[in-house]
């Protein structure tokens, strides 16, 4: 055993001389771009990483059923480094200043902004790639700075909304939809920097699922360990357009002049469906720096992935039977000139979706000719295995994907893609989990939230649900109910209606903050295990407060906006589902290398936290009369102008001679003098 | 000695004395408290000496960096022409050459992702659709309901909380020309921030004063497109502000013309003739003065008058790039470090000698910039040609403090000595009595 460590010892050191000679010569050669560096770790060991900057781009195509398409645009930049110094954020290639500035200046760990217009239907179209809910929303974890969590919450949303366009400092300024729930959002990256807590495993044996009871942690370089902040906040009213789309794209290399990148015209993009735009920052390891303890690596790669996700319409012509589209007039490609890679991108790719259970028909025609057939019923046919064979031209079949790799085309050969399919194929299986939740009441003086969640699968799903509702819906927690009813056997389940204290059967986590007038919001955080086939409900009443007047937004008439309930499912993969209804598991193909679930599916169940958001919802309060201020004012003032002054002139006003000749004279020094000076002048 | 002559020499002692003074505040202002003398003219291109040094500024404006700060103030979507005016500045600003990080645009409303525009994305000002005015690279600093009173007021005057992101500030010195064009609704001195608030006439009066006594602008080219927009500009008492307005007091300012396909009106009259100018000529060498002339009120359907009383230069001879277009000129000022080795040396020495000794320093000089010239001082340069010395200084001192003196106890003197008609002592002396 010793034996070993001195031998690993000596080895490191051999290492580190050698590599002390490579980075002199590095230095005498001025060759910035690759230098070969170390990282010291707290346990005195050390890292042997190259600095790289890395760029990759892939494109997901999903025909989605009654002719919707869905296209996925995502963007990765890799940077490895060593980020515990701070000269690494003196130098960038690839990876953009401003972001690593933010980095460095606000201390973040983690970071997901997300632009949404529309709704994604879960129940028609399965999970989306990534979820999202209408309007802006903004999670971050944060390393606790000396300055605060607040100031450094105020200076992230005070730059991003410099950055992006968009008013983030909102969610600073105007506290009503910032929250940071315990459960729901967890670290997406992974890094040896996250320790998780043990100290609280009295609540891990009591809860379902041991994931969500810790809380993510920082060691420091002194070897302390600090808790990350979560800070969430949601902006339901923000809008998405042009302006939000301009700095998203200046973040990229190869920004919108080729590559992936050229799909991205606004004209296009802003006339859809449903459209959401994410940027997320975060930590992970790659595979070649891991340790030989699977749960930490030593030297973090910091990534940024940009995503884009459309869903069009392209059901224009209601008696067709199937759906033909190509890549060029869907994104308007400005004179048809076909995708080539983008040459700063190491892998640069495109998949589109099979579905290979479902019916679906679908056809690909790319540059040459027809490449893929839909498998299941329509019998694939012979050009499917011609080309299987065909690697060398970028083209690559698997179980559920067609891949285009990009790389292979150039600007002279670009890919132009033709793509057809049944316009009414029917999914086979249901969404699992699907969420709603709707208003109820009536009046402006009160009303109620209720939520249902819907478990359509075979098995027990755990699911936890958090919603932040704004400080002037004043709620009655009181009026919480939950309930769960079966579809299939009533008597499965032991219903206790009206949980109104800790004794629900059900609820293995609860956390209810009331909200602070003016300061922040109200909120719910459950955790439940939902039985098979079965719905969930949960109702709560509140009471709508008066505003001031000043409070009101200038179109207060219009309602106030309530921000998405957040699900988490914690649902098994199962392989039957076949790329339908469960949209992750195609990450075992596209992501392979860089995602986080991949290790936890091979350790365990393959159990993925899928997150769903409810509707955002719309509330109208009692608003005032706006312009009945300025009768008032003007009503008391002419009362007072005429009435009230004319009447106070007359009884106090007393009528006296003030300034009669030469009585008034001053005794200053200075005026004798003056005077004396002037009656000289004048020769008196 | 006569009497009368005698006043005769105290008034002209008073007068030179004042002259002296008015001087010496001339070339303590001018010079800097320092009190070294700096040809600075010469500094700027090469010796070639102040005419050359006029002339050219004559020709390019004084000004070394462009702004513009283009508000709409109007929300709902049918008042959809007012979001097309202010894009129609962007982009006219734009295509003459001032960056996305030089304009500070904002837009009340979301016009062009709107759910009632049929053409996503997109902002038309004229009904033929040709040109999109939002274009695929726009930045919108200000939106929603971040366009308010309060904030327009920070852009101005640079009251910002720390957090605040460089683009969402009118980052300007005293050397920036700011193009400020507001549009929506307005009233009798107001204008309407999205229905809810108002900012009044003596509140933008109020905000440049501030810029100008915060040295936050070089000229203000300040443009209204609003009704009775002319009212606007009417209490502004700050130096070097041009503005112009669409409409005189009780006049409406009218849309041109409305688009079938999307139901509203795309653009006001007075910016659709000040858009079709620029497109109409040559930008770059045509002057305000032919700018203003355009609008007449046959075409407006509303007086558009301006304001040049504030103004300093004749507008025949103003470049309407020198706010439309944009200017990255560096002025390199001499460092006080070089001053002070200059002025040890020999004060008098030839300009283009020591402006060739310190050709090869030229490095240093762009590291130590001290901003002492400033565009005011330009201006008033009558009498900068009288230098300060110490010597002169203590003698103006002395000379004061002496006539003071005089002045204090003249007349103790004039009773005892100089008065020849008694007369007047007695006059005086009963005067004095009455008291």
């Amino acid at each position: 055993m010793s034996l070993k460590v001195l031998c690993y010892n000596v080895v490191l050191l051999v290492v580190i001389l050698l590599l002390s000679i490579f980075v002199n010569i590095n230095e005498a050669t001025k060759t910035a771009t690759k230098a070969t560096k170390t990282t010291k770790n707290d346990d005195s060991s050390y890292a042997t990483f190259n600095e790289t900057q890395s760029f990759f781009e892939e494109l997901i195509i999903k025909p989605l059923p009654r002719g919707k398409l869905m296209t996925h645009v995502q963007f990765t930049t890799e940077w490895n480094s060593n980020f515990l110094e701070k000269s690494t954020f003196q130098h960038y290639d690839l990876f953009p200043r401003s972001i690593g500035d933010l980095i460095t200046r606000v201390g973040i760990e983690e970071f997901t902004l997300v632009f949404t217009q529309g709704r994604w239907s879960y129940s028609e179209w399965g999970y989306p790639v990534r979820a999202a809910p209408v309007g802006v929303e903004l999670i971050a974890w944060m390393k606790p700075l000396e300055k605060g969590i607040d100031a450094q919450w105020r200076e992230l949303t005070h730059s991003l909304s410099g950055l992006f366009c968009a008013s983030m400092q909102f969610l600073y300024q105007v506290p009503h939809h910032t929250s940071s729930p315990n459960r729901s959002f967890r670290p997406e990256g992974e890094s040896n920097i996250y320790n998780f807590n043990e100290e609280n495993d009295e609540n891990n044996s009591s809860s379902s699922s041991s994931s969500t009871t810790t809380t993510p942690a920082i060691k420091l370089n002194n070897g302390t360990i600090v808790p990350l902040e979560l800070r969430y906040g949601i902006l339901p009213r923000e809008s998405v357009c042009t302006e939000n789309l301009t700095p998203w794209v200046k973040l990229l290399p190869c920004r919108e002049q080729s590559g992936l990148g050229k799909l991205l015209n606004p004209h296009k993009l802003y006339d859809v469906h449903y459209h959401s735009m994410s940027i997320t920052i975060r930590k992970i390891c790659n595979n070649n720096n891991k340790d030989d303890s699977d749960s930490s690596c030593l030297s973090p790669t910091l990534e940024i992935v940009q995503s884009l996700t459309i869903v069009n319409d392209l059901n224009n012509n209601q008696q067709q039977e199937s759906i033909e589209t190509n890549l060029d007039n869907l994104f308007g490609l400005k004179g048809n000139t076909g995708l080539s890679a983008c040459p700063l991108a190491s892998r640069s790719k495109i998949y589109i979706q099979k579905q290979p259970s479902l019916n679906t028909n679908l056809k690909i025609t790319g540059s040459s000719g027809v490449y893929g057939v839909d498998g299941s019923d329509d019998g694939g046919g012979g050009g499917d295995s011609d080309h299987n064979h065909n690697h060398n031209s970028g083209k690559k079949e698997t179980d559920n994907f067609y891949i285009y790799d990009l790389m292979k085309y150039s600007t002279n050969k670009p890919l132009k893609l033709k793509m057809s399919w049944l316009k009414n194929f029917k999914r086979k299986n249901e969404t699992p989990v699907v969420a709603h939740s709707h208003l109820t009441g009536y009046g402006q003086e009160r009303g109620g939230i209720a939520t249902q969640i819907f478990n359509t699968e075979n098995y027990a799903i755990n699911i936890t649900y958090f919603q932040a509702i704004p400080w002037y819906l004043r709620l009655y927690f009181h009026t919480l109910k939950f309930n769960i009813e079966t579809s299939s056997d009533e008597k499965s389940i032991d219903n206790h209606r009206k949980d109104d204290g800790s004794g629900s059967p059900f609820l293995s986590y609860k956390n209810i903050s009331p909200a602070e007038t003016r300061s922040s919001p109200s909120t719910i955080e459950l955790s439940f295990e939902i039985p098979p086939n079965s719905v969930a409900f949960m109702s709560i009443e509140f009471d709508k407060v008066f505003l001031h007047y000043t409070e009101h937004p200038p179109d207060a008439n219009r309602g106030f906006d309530l921000g998405s309930g957040v699900v988490t499912a914690f649902i098994q993969s199962s392989n039957d589902n076949n790329g339908d209804a469960i949209h992750l598991e195609w990450s075992n193909e596209t992501y392979n290398n860089h995602r986080n679930h991949h290790s936890e599916k091979d350790k365990s169940s393959k159990i993925i936290p899928v997150r769903i958001y409810t509707e955002g919802l719309l509330i109208t309060l009692p608003t005032p009369d706006f312009s009945m201020l300025y009768n008032v004012i003007t009503l008391t003032g002419t009362v007072f102008a005429l009435f009230f002054g004319s009447m106070i002139n007359i009884l106090i006003r007393r009528f006296k001679n003030t300034f009669t000749g030469n009585d008034f004279v001053s005794d200053r020094p200075i005026a004798k003098i003056y005077r004396r000076i002037l009656r000289f002048i004048d020769g008196k | 000695m006569n009497k009368i002559t005698f006043r005769f020499y105290l008034v002209f002692l008073y007068a030179i004395l004042v002259l002296y003074i008015g001087g010496i505040e001339d070339a303590i202002s001018h010079g800097g408290a320092m009190g070294y003398e700096q040809p600075k003219t010469n500094f700027y291109n090469g010796g070639n000496g102040k005419a050359d040094y006029n002339v050219e500024h004559f020709f390019r404006g004084e000004h070394t960096n462009n702004w513009a700060l283009l508000v709409c103030t109007s929300r709902f979507w049918f008042n959809y022409r007012h979001i097309a005016n202010v894009l129609g500045f962007y982009r006219t600003v734009k295509k003459l050459g001032i960056p996305d990080s030089q304009i500070i645009l904002m837009l009340a409303d979301d016009m062009a992702c709107n759910p009632r525009n049929s053409y996503a994305g997109s902002i038309f000002n004229n009904e033929n659709h040709k040109l999109n005015l939002y274009g695929d690279n726009i930045e919108v600093d200000y939106r929603g309901y971040e366009v308010n009173v309060e904030n327009f007021i920070r852009v101005l005057t640079g009251r910002h909380e720390p957090e605040v992101a460089r683009s969402k500030r009118l980052l300007t010195d005293d050397k920036s020309n700011i193009l400020i064009f507001l549009t929506g609704h307005g009233g009798d001195e107001f204008l309407k921030f999205q229905d809810n608030e108002e900012i009044s006439s003596h509140d933008l009066a109020d905000a440049f004063k501030q810029m100008w006594e915060k040295k936050r602008y070089h000229e203000i080219l300040f443009m209204v497109d609003t009704c009775q927009a002319n009212t606007l500009y009417t209490r502004f008492n700050s130096p070097n502000i041009l503005a112009i307005g669409s409409s005189k007091f009780g006049e409406n300012s009218y849309s041109h013309h409305s688009d079938p396909e999307l139901g509203v009106a795309v653009i006001d009259r007075f910016t659709y003739y000040t858009l079709e100018f620029f497109e109409s000529v040559d930008p770059h060498n045509v002057t305000l003065y032919q700018l203003f002339n355009t609008y007449s009120p046959q075409k407006l359907q509303s007086h558009s008058e301006y304001r040049t009383d504030l103004f300093n230069r004749p507008l025949d001879q103003v470049p309407v790039t020198d706010f439309f277009g944009s200017v990255m000129r560096a002025d390199l000022t001499p460092s006080t470090i070089i001053n002070e080795k200059v002025e040890k040396e020999e004060p008098t020495v030839n300009n283009n000698d020591h402006v060739k000794k310190q050709s090869p320093k030229t490095k240093q000089i762009s590291y130590k910039i001290t901003e002492k010239p400033t565009s005011i001082q330009v201006k008033n340069n009558k009498n900068n040609e009288s230098n300060l010395f110490n010597s002169n200084f203590v003698a103006s001192s002395f000379i004061f403090l002496v006539v003071f003196g005089l002045l204090a106890w003249s007349s103790d003197f004039v009773k005892s000595n100089l008065i020849l008609n008694t007369d007047d002592l007695k006059d005086a002396k009963s005067k004095l009595k009455q008291h």
